[in-house]
């Protein structure tokens, strides 16, 4: 099994490579610039995979933890609903939602605080600074 | 342009810019007292809310949250014992100890005076040096140009807290990144995979405001209901000000720290963290009694807090003068100020002279509305560090997602953002920087143009020769040397080499 740094050192490896045989489909003087980052890049992730240091002996143990696993479902599950469902309804459900979560007995306090951002932005952004949010199949 | 001071200080003191820069300070004191939130965050998220006002205006809000932050920072350093911000780190080794000796409102005393103090110092030697080095800049052509990227690269990677080597590797990312859009030589879209959003490039705001909060959001969630030991009520406490015969014995610890921090801010990468620990140990050994520091020296708290303010003003030389930020907010502020048009450099001082001079006036008012804030209202922010941490983590997650798509009303804007917080949190977790992919995106197309431009313009010579004939560009060449000299010398006074971490996070931490 590889340590930590020589795994992320593979991984940019392979991206590297994979971003040179790209720069093949435009002109050269196009890529020039972006070769050069690339190949500086490319030998720094080399270095760091023949001496991945003493951190690289080190094993990840907190890198996904429950509550970061469930933070992250919550906020990618709100960015790409809130298009289709609208902005509104959608920030509602899930500032409840969240805070329910982590709070189960806290209804009143989810409901209040849900209740108060969407009447901030509602103000804030629509009646102030008129930017208007995604509407969706609802609000 | 020439403007008159009486009209700086007359633009200033208008109802809207003292409302701005009262906003900022109190945010900022809020973002600093609330542990895993930075001024850094702070201003990312407050940035897309101040597009829509005047320029000054909006950099006066950004400025004033800086300052605000910083001390900030000290509130949660000395009540709970975490520091607010990576500026407060000092502040806690003797901060904590005076509270828990019942000298809480003494520690939160100091920390605003001095904090003060330093800012005020820095703002003065900001508004004497950014001007003469802003002419400087005049003398810069493609070739300086790419040498200072390049210089800007090196020492921030050399100055990463974490590994070297993975300094380097997140700053050349970051320049990966810029290479994304429109080629500056021939207009051709690179690297777009056929997304037209993408053609203009990686929208600077919400890729800084996805790596620096998103990583944030995690660790504050991390932290929930963990139990924190903090000093009991604070509701009765009252601080003031210090007698004049205390500033007067503390006069040289103020000065010395604040010079300190000035040069770690304008220092490109070394940052408030590394500024408030070299002027806590200068401070413990100018002291006669350097054995006591630690349990509760209040010239531990001065020092450490007068240098991570003046770091504010310090950080900014570089940014407006160069276009090579001191640090991470002022890489954040670079990129707010590109936003509304103004690019750093001479112009700022004369073409842009009265929003510039406005901005730098304005430090002074949030100075002082930092000192009053600390001084009347520190009870209420010590309050704000009992704010559950799920719910501040569902109020970044909001704040962030409507930033983003605010800037421009579009959902692409509110995807990098996600996107770049993933990679920011990635990086983070495998203990990566995050502050030298943001130089890296901001630096990229300065060091892009400078390449192509002195290719052009040494056509038919040797490029490195032409490079070498230029004054300005040999004193850059020397300061990239230097800059990569540092990490050698950093690891033979700690005894290993350049390949380990010696700030690196732990087990744990990863």
């Amino acid at each position: 099994m590889l340590c930590v740094n020589r795994r992320v050192a593979l991984v940019f490896i392979v991206c590297i490579i994979f971003a040179f045989i790209y720069t093949t489909r435009y002109p050269a003087e196009v890529v020039n610039f972006p070769r050069f980052i690339f190949s500086l890049l490319l030998i720094f992730n080399i270095v760091l995979f023949i001496k991945p240091g003493d951190i690289g002996k080190i094993k990840v143990t907190k890198f996904l933890t429950p509550k970061k696993v469930i933070t992250s479902i919550f906020m990618i599950a709100y960015v790409l609903l809130f298009p289709v469902l609208g902005f509104f309804v959608t920030t509602f459900i899930f500032v409840l939602s969240y805070i329910l979560f982590f709070e189960r007995t806290a209804k009143t306090k989810a409901l209040l605080i849900a209740s108060g951002w969407i009447v901030i932005l509602y103000l804030v952004f629509q009646k102030v600074l008129y930017i208007w949010f995604p509407k969706g199949f609802f609000l | 342009m020439e403007v008159s001071m009486l009209q700086i200080i007359a633009n200033v003191f208008t109802p809207l810019n003292i409302l701005m820069a009262a906003g900022g300070v109190v945010l900022g004191i809020i973002f600093g007292a609330l542990p895993g939130f930075t001024a850094a965050m702070g201003i990312a998220i407050l940035m897309p809310f101040t597009f829509s006002l005047d320029p000054a205006a909006g950099l006066i809000m950004m400025g004033a949250l800086f300052a605000g932050a910083m001390w900030g920072g000290a509130v949660s350093a000395i009540l709970i014992n975490t520091p607010g911000t990576p500026g407060a780190a000092a502040t806690v080794l003797d901060g904590y100890p005076m509270a828990k000796q019942g000298r809480a409102s003494e520690a939160l005393r100091e920390s605003i005076f001095s904090s003060f103090v330093g800012g005020m110092l820095g703002i003065m030697v900001l508004m004497l040096f950014a001007p003469p080095l802003a002419r400087i800049s005049l003398m810069f052509g493609p070739p300086e140009y790419f040498m200072l990227a390049l210089f800007g690269m090196t020492i921030i990677a050399s100055l990463s807290e974490k590994m070297v080597i993975k300094g380097f590797i997140s700053g050349f990312l970051g320049l990966s990144i810029a290479t994304i859009g429109m080629d500056p030589l021939l207009g051709i879209p690179r690297f777009t995979f056929g997304v037209p959003h993408m053609v203009d490039g990686i929208q600077l705001v919400p890729a800084l405001i996805g790596l620096f909060s998103i990583p944030e959001i995690m660790e504050i969630i991390q932290t929930h209901g963990e139990k924190v030991e903090r000093i009991p009520s604070l509701k009765n406490i009252k601080i003031g000000f210090p007698p004049l015969s205390h500033i007067k014995k503390m006069t040289p610890t103020y000065l010395r720290s604040s010079l300190i921090g000035l040069i770690a801010g304008m220092l490109p990468g070394a940052g408030a963290s590394i500024a408030s620990f070299m002027a806590y140990n200068e401070e413990r050994r100018a002291s006669k009694t350097p054995e006591k520091f630690g349990t509760g020296m209040i010239e531990g708290v001065a020092a450490s807090e007068a240098a991570n303010n003046s770091v504010c003003a310090g950080a900014f030389i570089p940014m407006l003068t160069l276009g090579v930020p001191g640090d991470s907010v002022a890489a954040i502020m670079m990129g707010g100020l590109m936003v509304h048009g103004l690019q750093p450099g001479n112009a700022l001082f004369t073409v842009h002279a009265e929003i510039t001079w406005t901005f730098i006036f304005s430090l002074y008012l949030a100075n002082i509305l930092m000192l009053l804030f600390g001084t009347y209202c520190a009870p209420w922010f010590s309050a704000v560090t009992d704010t559950p941490r799920h719910i501040l983590a569902v109020s970044v997650v909001l704040l962030t997602t409507v930033g983003s798509f605010a800037l421009r009303g579009s959902m692409f804007d509110v995807y990098v953002m996600l996107f770049f917080g993933i990679i920011g949190y990635l990086l983070k977790s495998h203990g990566f920087d995050v502050v030298p992919v943001v130089l890296g995106i901001i630096l990229g197309p300065m060091a892009e143009k400078g390449l192509n431009g002195t290719l052009a313009i040494s056509y038919g010579q040797n490029t490195l020769w032409f490079i070498l004939q230029r004054p300005v560009c040999l004193v850059l060449l020397a300061l990239i040397a230097i800059s990569l000299m540092i990490p050698i010398i950093r690891s033979r006074n700690k005894g290993n080499d350049i390949f380990s971490a010696p700030h690196g996070p732990d087990a744990d931490e990863l």
